[in-house]
């Protein structure tokens, strides 16, 4: 069975992608995972491997061709295996581009135009009875919705499509800016179904912005409501002096708070990379009714050792050497360190004010070059779920940091992925989205958002929680014999542990 | 549906003919009264024999087995023989008359509306009235205005009485026995261009219960609610739209009095839209009645006027091109539909 | 009491013998080349057949006119033909025609034709006793000097409308004779088990109306008895039950396999068949010869013929029509 290569959908936002040159030719025996093509997006510039092993025996799309997201690029057949130019053109056939977001679910029946809605004399918008019914039960407004029913009456199917329309536009990626109280502006990705049940903030690390996600939001945005933020002095969002701002983890996570709540999405599961990761935990002690959970990758301020050598290029003049390194310091395979990447990340440090705000952060946050921040303690006292997600080889912080936290925080879940440096939601993606998700859908339900959260837990509300849902109990109790004793009862922890499979 | 041990295919009127003798084999009580029913009464070679076994060979064979004592010629005088079937149940037996065609009706209503289906009201619940009546109904063989109506209508609108609609021969055999198992007055309703359909039908004596419809296809886009042979022509109705990518789900009431609201209200919460059809003709009819339960009780279901497509306000003509229009055809039943959707 | 009719009383016409003898043709071809037809697929529905009972209808209605009114029975083309119903309007009916005398809507078991007097062939068993003394109320009233006739057979004499028609027409003294065509058998049923008498004449003495018992076979005596009813009726002295004992050669209608008799009770009517014994009395009595009567039976082959093929030639209605004539005014 011959295997049809397509043109991957790498970021949240790529539609297509452009193809700058084939690395394999047709004929050549390629293996699984090999590089066949070079395809360039607006964001970045990638290699695509070989899906399966075999013979590339058809090249489909050329240097320069602009292909749809899932449009077909080239066949592989196992070797020895003959296929003739039909079952080539029918497979290739077979390869859809992806419809685009909101595409109105196709209605049975024979096809009629979506048009403006009849009325009756006094402006009555023609609705069916069950069209009126479920309007009423979405809060959509007649007079927005369009109609295919037989003299241009609404009907029901026109309320849920006008409502999956609705969900959908709320659902596109946008680019956003949260104005903090302090006037500072916050740059925001912010996606994904509105009414999810779960919302996720994604914190990047120190020299990075919010594209460091890009790999992983696609294939959690039809499922989840989710926002990555720059932080302060990062990507796109405002890089003040820091005379006048306060660029520690905790004030910086009094920033991140304000989005939270600005974005609506209270309580939000936290995903902190590096020092992204201190912030979040800082968050958590701050504001703990914002955060609904903690996952803490390669994570900042769980223990002091932190890299030398990062900090040196942090403090070094921002030149594409220097990205250069840091990339290459943070990324254990170096063929992942594209130029599209260097240019990017020095765009990032070379921007107006963003060296002082690195800068800063590394004078608050590694005196003497070392992390002065350890907040797996405090843990306990905000019982907040928490995932610690490593990479094994990880050259900035040091995987044993990981265990260290995991025997700290009661209930933690740990997950080393072996193989990989300091950036697992670049460096092994596909895995990083798995274990996120296996960790989120363990999640007791999320409570409702508080109005205003308050520092203070309101014990009588997490008894509540705690009563009403059985899992959340587990967690409470583990939680709550973790704060009072040194050690967290084992069946708990090891039935939450063993949930990684 | 019973779960059945086993079936063999049959046609509608055989399947009416099992049931009667499985009935008269279970129950002693159980006789039949009728023009002809078998025929040939009092003729030498035919003592034990039939002439006919009723105008259309429905009841033939059963006056071999059970004589004419419990096969009982009637002159041909429906207020008389209904009425005794009526008096008869009233008293111990437990009768099943035939009355040759719907249409004769006139000639016996009183016995049916005012006498048998009051008895167990008009005396206070002490009064049962154990008869089925049945008969046939339908047009589409050039029977022309007097032999040709469906007219369960009538029937449906007057409390007392039970109707029954079956469609296929294994619905006619369950019906039928639950029917004259029943203590109340039924009428039995056969379409007379089912007679020859066949189908399978389970073997042994299972009744099917009443007031439980039947959904004959499913689908997700229409609900056809349809009478009688109305079903078949729906069910050939919906392969067209099929083709056209609308499902139609075909539901089958089965009995019209007791009705199975919940199974046509649920298919219309799924479906949104409701098409009836009715070979009766369509004021006050059981169409008009089941479209107004619908909107009654689920307005808010209906993405879609309600539509009947029935036979028109007009006796049943006798020329073919003229009963041809005058028959609910699936080509009506498809443009109902499309209409809507 | 019943009576038996003199057998022979040739009172009419030489013409109007005549034209009974060849109205008797007439049917007998009719319905012969109706079964033949129905057979052969181009007669829809339910056809009964007359043949065998020509002398009644012809024996009494040659004695009306257009102002005197019939009520039929399923087995009514018999009563058309002798009513003076047209041919082929008859034959195109039966076909499902537009040219119809019903516009196809009515059929074998409905022909009618209201000008003529014909109210109707009738579905219902007993369906047209109340009707005809409803015709005889409306002459009586309207002084027309009409007469109304009802054909019905010995089934529908069981029917309570066959009671109460001759009560209501009793105590009315309604100008109408009843005549119930005996032919033996109701549908498959014989008269012996569904009639409680032995002379359905008998029941007119429970109205104290005359009760007469006619050989059905013989047009003469049938004409004879009519005429004094008729003449009774006319006189306002009310109606009388004529009861015709006579025969269908064919079955209750076709399609039957007519089990419940015999060919030997077949065959001993045909040898008393009414056409021949007008026949054998017109030619005896030098009324008429062979070779007129002969020109006859061809002329009226030739007239059925030409119907049937004007018949198949005509067109079927458009469906639209199913719409119309349910009301005047709607």
């Amino acid at each position: 069975m011959p295997t049809i290569v397509t043109m991957p959908k790498w970021g949240l936002t790529m539609t297509t992608g452009t193809i700058t040159s084939w690395i394999a030719s047709e004929g050549d025996e390629v293996v699984e995972g090999a590089p066949l093509l070079t395809v360039e997006t607006e964001k970045a510039v990638n290699d695509v491997e070989a899906p399966a092993e075999g013979v590339l025996v058809k090249i489909v799309a050329g240097t320069g061709d602009e292909i749809p997201v899932m449009g077909a690029l080239a066949v592989i057949a196992a070797k020895g295996e003959v296929v003739s130019d039909d079952e080539i053109a029918a497979l290739v056939g077979g390869a859809a581009p992806v419809a685009a977001a909101g595409a109105a679910t196709a209605a049975a029946g024979p096809a009629r135009a979506p048009r403006a809605a009849a009325r009756d004399a006094s402006g009555r918008v023609n609705a069916s009875p069950a069209a009126r019914k479920r309007a009423a039960e979405l809060g959509i407004d007649l007079a927005t919705v369009e109609a295919t029913g037989p003299g241009g009456r609404i009907t029901s199917e026109d309320i849920d499509r006008a409502a999956a329309a609705a969900r959908s536009a709320s659902a596109a990626p946008r680019e956003d800016i949260v104005t903090l109280a302090s006037g500072r502006q916050i740059a925001a990705l912010v996606a994904g179904p509105e009414d999810a049940e779960t919302k996720l903030l994604f914190v990047h690390g120190l020299t990075g912005s919010q594209s460091t996600w890009g790999a992983v939001l696609g294939p959690l945005v039809d499922r989840y409501r989710l926002a990555a933020i720059d932080l302060p002095g990062h990507g796109k969002s405002d890089k003040p002096m820091p005379e006048a701002a306060d660029y520690s983890a905790a004030g910086l996570a009094e920033n991140v708070g304000e989005v939270i709540v600005s974005l609506g999405l209270a309580p939000a599961v936290v995903v902190g990379h590096s020092f992204g990761g201190a912030v979040a935990l800082s968050l958590a002690q701050q504001r703990p009714k914002l955060v609904r959970a903690l996952v803490l990758v390669d994570s900042g301020g769980l223990g002091p050792e932190i890299s030398p050598e990062l900090i040196s290029l942090a403090e070094a003049h921002p030149s594409k050497d220097v990205a250069r390194s840091l990339l290459e310091l943070f990324i254990e395979d170096k063929r992942l360190v594209l130029d599209r990447g260097v240019d990017d990340m020095y765009h990032g440090i070379s921007q107006a004010g963003a060296h002082g705000a690195i800068r800063a952060i590394v004078d608050d946050a590694f005196p003497e070059g070392k992390q002065n921040l350890s907040l797996a303690e405090k843990l306990g006292d905000v019982h907040t779920p928490t995932f610690l997600v490593w990479g094994e080889l990880d050259r900035v912080i040091p995987v044993s940091q990981s265990a260290a936290a995991h025997d700290k925080i009661a209930g933690s879940w740990l997950e080393v992925i072996e193989g990989i440096g300091h950036v697992p939601q670049v460096e092994a993606p596909q895995r990083f989205v798995e274990l996120l998700e296996e960790f989120v859908t363990s999640l007791p339900p999320a409570a409702a958002p508080e109005p205003e959260p308050e520092s203070e837990p309101e014990p009588k509300t997490e008894a509540e929680t705690a009563t009403a849902e059985p899992a959340a109990d587990e967690v409470e109790a583990a939680n709550a014999a973790a704060s009072s004793e040194e050690e967290p009862p084992s069946p708990s922890e090891s039935e939450l542990t063993s949930n990684q499979g | 549906m019973a779960t059945a041990t086993a079936a063999r295919t049959m046609t509608y009127q055989q399947a009416i003919n099992d049931a009667l003798r499985i009935a008269m084999r279970e129950d002693p009580r159980v006789v039949l009264l009728g023009e002809d029913i078998a025929g040939g009464a009092m003729v030498d070679h035919l003592i034990n024999d039939d002439a006919w076994g009723g105008p259309m060979g429905v009841t033939k064979g059963l006056v071999q087995e059970f004589g004419r004592d419990r096969v009982l010629d009637t002159p041909i005088t429906e207020a008389g023989f209904i009425g005794a079937a009526a008096g008869a149940a009233a008293t111990g037996l437990r009768p099943v008359a035939e009355l040759m065609f719907v249409d004769f009706f006139g000639c016996c209503m009183d016995q049916i509306y005012n006498q048998g289906a009051k008895f167990r009201y008009m005396f206070g619940g002490k009064a049962i009235c154990p008869v089925v009546i049945r008969t046939q109904i339908g047009a589409g063989v050039s029977a022309a205005a007097q032999h040709s109506g469906c007219h369960y209508s009538v029937f449906t609108h007057m409390p007392g009485i039970k109707c029954v609609v079956p469609s296929t021969p294994a619905d006619a055999k369950g019906l039928l026995l639950t029917a004259i198992r029943d203590d109340d007055l039924v009428l039995f309703f056969e379409n007379k261009v089912l007679y020859g359909t066949k189908g399978e039908v389970p073997e042994g004596d299972e009744g099917i219960p009443f007031g439980v419809a039947d959904i004959k296809r499913e689908g997700e886009d229409v609900t056809i609610v349809a009478i009688s042979r109305m079903v078949q022509q729906s069910l050939a109705a919906a392969k067209t739209l099929a083709a056209e990518g609308i499902e139609a789900e075909v539901v089958d009431p089965r009995t019209l009095s007791p009705l199975d609201e919940g199974t046509i209200l649920e298919s219309v919460a799924k479906t949104h839209h409701l098409v009836i059809v009715d070979e009766d003709n369509p004021r006050c009819s059981v169409a008009t009645d089941i479209a107004a339960m619908v909107a009654d009780k689920g307005f808010d279901l209906l993405d879609a006027p309600v539509k009947i497509v029935s036979a028109p306000h007009t006796p049943v003509p006798f020329s073919p091109p003229l009963e041809h229009a005058y028959v609910p055809s699936p080509d009506r039943i498809v443009e109902a539909v499309r209409s809507i959707r | 009491m019943a009576v038996e009719a003199l057998a022979v009383d040739v009172s009419p016409s030489r013409e109007q013998l005549l034209d009974m003898y060849e109205r008797m043709v007439q049917i007998r071809v009719f319905e012969d080349l109706a079964g033949k037809n129905f057979a052969a697929g181009l007669i829809p529905g339910f056809v009964h057949l007359y043949a065998g009972e020509e002398a009644v209808a012809v024996g009494i209605c040659s004695q009306l006119t257009d102002r005197d009114v019939i009520t039929s029975t399923h087995r009514g083309h018999g009563h058309c033909i002798a009513k003076g119903v047209d041919i082929p309007g008859m034959v195109a009916e039966l076909m499902g025609k537009s040219t119809g005398v019903c516009k196809g809507k009515g059929g074998s078991m409905h022909i009618a034709d209201v000008e003529r007097g014909m109210l109707g062939a009738n579905g219902i068993v007993g369906g047209g006793m109340p009707l005809a003394c409803g015709a005889a109320l409306s002459a009586k009233t309207l002084g027309t000097g009409g007469l109304a006739v009802s054909f019905f057979g010995d089934g529908a004499s069981n029917q309570g409308t066959f009671h109460e028609s001759m009560n209501l027409a009793a105590i009315w003294k309604l100008p109408v004779v009843f005549v119930c065509e005996n032919n033996g058998y109701a549908e498959s049923t014989p008269t012996r088990y569904h009639c409680s008498v032995s002379d359905i004449a008998n029941r007119a003495a429970a109205y104290e109306i005359p009760g007469v018992v006619v050989d059905g076979l013989d047009l003469f005596a049938v004409y004879e008895t009519f005429r004094e009813a008729a003449e009774r009726a006319r006189r306002g002295e009310g109606p009388t039950l004529i009861e015709a004992k006579t025969y269908r050669y064919y079955g209750h209608f076709q399609g039957d396999q007519v089990t419940y008799r015999t060919d030997e009770e077949l065959q001993a009517h045909k040898e008393r068949d009414a056409i021949a014994h007008v026949r054998t009395q017109l030619i005896e009595q030098g009324i008429a010869s062979a070779e007129e009567l002969d020109a006859i039976d061809a002329r009226v082959a030739k007239q059925l013929d030409d119907a049937w093929e004007v018949g198949k030639a005509a067109p079927f209605p458009e469906p639209e029509e199913t719409l119309t004539d349910v009301y005047v005014s709607y």
